[in-house]
């Protein structure tokens, strides 16, 4: 079912979490919000949850206006950050709650309840687990209980609250990609929150970058990366080297005799680049010096001192790696510019 | 368990042992020894009589009042404590913590000073034919001051520590407020509530100050079993004295062993929660 | 009222269980206090005045408060010492001696002060050992004073045991291997950070020692001027139908209570400061 926002907002107390968010997720869309911690990602998951109320702006699941609807009326699937499984109750008696809780018309038997919770258990690949209480589960564990526990409602959207947040890297990798093959199986809405960018460009449709209570950029993984809106969006979401510089005339200048000029758009005043570290170019013979070379790994990294910059740049596996202490030449042409502010 | 860095001196130990020995162990094992000698039979035989029988019963009801009316209270005032910020939270617990530093006569006093022969509503109760100080009701009353926080001081440190997901989750999945409260709040903090309750019984069963100002020491009726083990005593029945604290001292014993096993399993469902397997 | 006075939250039954919270809290607790802090004024401040002025309120009130400051101060090291054993300490019955530092408060005080009675009472096991020498145990101020140190310690033990369990035991590893000796590292490292559990720990089996009754009254004697103990000459005026009495005394007990409690708590607040 589809998710729109329309123009929410939200204070707690005097200062506002959220500013105006529009955002809107089609029909079996994957949607991750992605922003550091205190962007108001988890408050914007909890206000279509229904667990936080806005004080502005409209909430639609369905294309039906959510406000006034309680959470537990809402049919939202979510899976909490810490999983919040009920702890006196074994791996199949949570998954049954939320069918068990369903007022006696709209109840399902005994046996269907149990068919039911067989097959999320096998859905999400721990029938032998039945019978555990959550302390008996591993970390990744409980989270596939705690999502098979969402699922058996049915609901209409899936609300994922930091789903790996703490796991482990090596359990988050094989769980991002099984998450995947579920959402593309069971064709759920669904809304992620993370503060991981590897995460979210690799699992979601598509990606809405927050910060400070803002949408700032919402895309694909591919558009975000071709295209950031801003550059806040170009750092979050990739490894960037930024250098200052002053613009006139159309022609960018670093100030360092070391660093290329630069052609540049921007109106005539303070700027810096930004580049992505494997966009930078280094040719022998120039200013610039190269300070050090890593060379284990998929790529060599170089660190360059171009004046009182030190620049860090990630050569092609296969390049040859320039010597330490050689002088070089660095090449800027993929920069973008944005204006100081 | 990391290796302690120091072991404690045998003289600390035997220090703090014989500490606990004089204070603690010998005044237990006094009690127990003055029931004894005066042989098991005699001291049960105390119990024929009808005045320590009607202590004994109407110490059951003070606590089959006060123990329900309290936790009940208790558990309200933990969601709310526990569970939402408003204003006034903090002294909302204040005022609920009260009674732990007011001496038990005042507890008492207090409801002598309202419903007593001088007391405010001392003209109202007359007019309606009720008595409350020297009779059960003041009793009931002055035990349920008395023990009013035990439930609260149990339930809310836990029930914070726990957090107010497993709620939230229960309300996600379609569950209303009772089911709620029955199948997910309740069951979270059942071994602390057990152990308030406990607690909260034992005080009940042994408060002694705060009773006998509101008792009137009217023999066979406003007697509990503590005020009947002082009357006993001063009258110079000690052996019936002995056998009846004999009976509150086991009742205290019960309670604690009792308490040492809930604090167990509370300290396993906190551990569980808090730390990830 | 629900918008400003409390934050939105999904979870239900705040209203109710509010409601019912502050019946509770009004009826049981508030109304009566509030009787308590009213009566004695219908004396008028000179009557108040001179009711507190008598010598034997007086010597009730030192009795009160002396005995129970000695009787908390005595549980501070006694009760540091048994905590710092329960927790560090290895051997048999330890766990048994946890569990006995529990009794005084589920036993009740009135079977606390007759069994305290028997032992240190002339011809008890204890008593009998002092009273060749002529030393008074029971019915005495030493009696008193035993009797507030037994109903005092579970207090100070379990405030201190939780934060002796928890000061790490690398940070004094970590002393000694800076060269500090034993003692330095108990004073220079352990008792700054158990200092404030033990203050705690120190007000708390104070208040507890100045509201004591039941198990003071049996050991003590009762000796208007000598052994009465503020809360007993509280009943004797009941007794004499003084209400205003009772409740004059009750107040200032409150009131010199609270007051000490507070200054605690002062103190706490700027070694907190003080430690940052």
């Amino acid at each position: 079912m589809s998710l729109a926002l329309e123009a929410v907002s939200k204070r707690f107390g005097a200062t506002p979490a959220l500013y105006d968010i529009d955002l809107a997720a089609g029909e079996g869309e994957f949607l991750a919000l992605l922003g550091p911690s205190g962007s108001g990602k988890t408050t914007l998951l909890r206000l279509i949850a229904g667990l936080e109320s806005a004080e502005a702006g409209r909430v639609l699941i369905g294309g039906a206006d959510m406000a006034g609807v309680p959470a537990r009326a809402r049919g939202v699937g979510f899976v909490f950050q810490h999983y919040a499984l009920f702890r006196h109750m074994t791996v199949a008696e949570n998954i049954a709650f939320g069918l068990r809780v369903r007022p006696r018309a709209r109840r399902p038997g005994r046996a269907d309840i149990r068919a039911r919770v067989a097959e999320l258990l096998s859905l999400v690949q721990m029938p032998e687990l039945a019978g555990r209480y959550p302390d008996q589960l591993s970390g990744g564990q409980r989270q596939r209980v705690a999502l098979a526990r969402a699922l058996a409602i049915e609901p209409r959207i899936l609300l994922l609250d930091e789903p790996f947040g703490a796991l482990d890297p090596e359990v988050r990798r094989g769980l991002r990609r099984w998450l995947r093959e579920l959402h593309d199986r069971t064709g759920l809405t669904t809304v992620m929150v993370t503060h991981d960018r590897a995460e979210a460009l690799e699992v979601a449709d598509r990606v809405a970058i927050l910060r400070a209570g803002r949408v700032e950029q919402v895309g694909t993984p591919a558009g975000l990366w071709a295209a950031p809106a801003n550059a806040f969006v170009y750092r979050f979401i990739g490894d960037s080297v930024e250098l200052p510089c002053t613009v006139q005339g159309g022609i960018a200048r670093f100030g360092s005799a070391s660093l290329p000029e630069a052609p540049c758009a921007l109106p005539d005043g303070g700027a810096f680049a930004l580049l992505r570290p494997h966009e930078i170019g280094i040719a022998a013979g120039g200013e610039a010096r190269v300070r050090a070379v890593a060379a284990a790994g998929p790529a060599v990294r170089v660190e360059v001192q171009a004046g009182e910059f030190v620049v860090e740049a990630l050569l092609p596996p296969g390049a040859v790696p320039p010597s330490v202490g050689s002088a070089c030449r660095l090449d800027l042409g993929a920069a973008r510019f944005f204006p100081l502010r | 368990m990391t290796a302690r860095p120091h072991p404690v001196p045998v003289l600390a130990v035997l220090a703090a042992l014989a500490a606990l020995t004089f204070l603690v162990l010998l005044p237990l094992a006094a009690l127990f020894a003055e029931v004894l000698d005066q042989g098991i039979g005699r001291a049960l035989a105390a119990f024929n009589d009808p005045e320590s029988r009607a202590a004994i019963r109407l110490t059951a009801l003070v606590a089959a009042i006060s123990v329900p009316v309290n936790t009940i209270g208790g558990l309200a005032a933990a969601w709310c404590i526990a569970r939402f910020h408003f204003a006034g939270r903090g002294m909302l617990l204040t005022f609920i913590e009260l009674p732990l530093s007011v001496s038990p006569v005042i507890s008492g006093l207090v409801w002598v000073l309202l419903f007593g022969a001088q007391g405010w509503f001392a003209p109202v109760l007359e007019r309606l034919g009720v008595q409350v100080i020297f009779a059960t009701p003041g009793l009931v009353l002055a035990t349920l001051f008395v023990t009013f926080p035990f439930v609260v001081r149990q339930l809310v440190p836990l029930m914070v520590a726990q957090g107010r997901e497993e709620e939230e989750a229960a309300l996600t999945l379609g569950a209303g407020g009772w089911r709620m409260f029955w199948h997910v709040t309740l069951p979270n903090v059942r071994w602390a509530l057990l152990q308030g309750v406990l607690l909260l019984n034992a005080r009940a069963m042994g408060e002694f100050g705060a009773v006998s100002v509101v008792s009137g020491r009217i023999r066979g009726q406003t007697l509990t079993m503590p005020l009947q083990i002082e009357a006993l005593y001063n009258d110079f029945q000690a052996p019936a004295a002995f056998a009846m604290a004999g009976l509150l001292a086991l009742l205290a014993l019960v309670t604690l062993g009792a308490r040492a096993m809930l604090e167990w399993q509370t300290r396993r469902a906190v551990d569980a929660q808090v730390t990830p397997a | 009222m629900k918008g400003s006075f409390v934050r939105p939250n999904p979870l239900p039954g705040f209203g109710p269980a509010f409601g019912l919270t502050l019946t509770w809290v009004s009826l049981i607790v508030l109304i009566p206090l509030a009787a308590l802090v009213v009566r004695p004024w219908s004396l008028g401040i000179a009557g108040v005045l001179a009711s507190l002025g008598s010598p034997r309120v007086l010597a009730a009130l030192e009795l009160s408060f002396g005995a129970s400051l000695g009787a908390a101060a005595i549980n501070v090291p006694l009760g540091l010492l048994v905590a710092w054993v329960l927790v560090r300490g290895r051997f048999p019955g330890r766990q048994l001696a946890d569990a006995l530092v529990d009794l005084p408060f589920a036993l009740p005080t009135a079977v606390a002060g007759i069994a305290l009675t028997t032992l240190y009472a002339p011809n008890g096991w204890i008593g009998r050992l002092f009273a060749p020498f002529g030393v008074e145990l029971a019915y005495a101020v030493p009696g008193i004073m035993v009797a507030l140190v037994f109903a005092g310690l579970p207090y100070v033990v379990r405030t201190v045991q939780p934060v002796l369990m928890d000061l790490p035991a690398d940070v004094e590893e970590a002393a000694a291997t800076l060269g500090a000796r034993p003692p330095q590292i108990l004073v220079r490292v352990v008792l700054p950070a158990i200092l404030p559990a033990l203050l705690t720990g120190f007000a708390m089996a104070f208040a507890r020692a100045v509201g004591e009754y039941g198990s003071v009254i049996f050991i003590a004697g009762n000796m208007p001027g000598l052994t009465e103990i503020a809360p007993l000459l509280i009943v004797i005026r009941l007794e004499q139908f003084d209400y205003s009495g009772a409740a004059v005394l009750a107040l200032a007990m409150l009131a010199l209570s609270f007051t000490m409690l507070a200054a605690v708590n002062l103190v706490q607040q700027l070694l907190a400061r003080r430690g940052g």
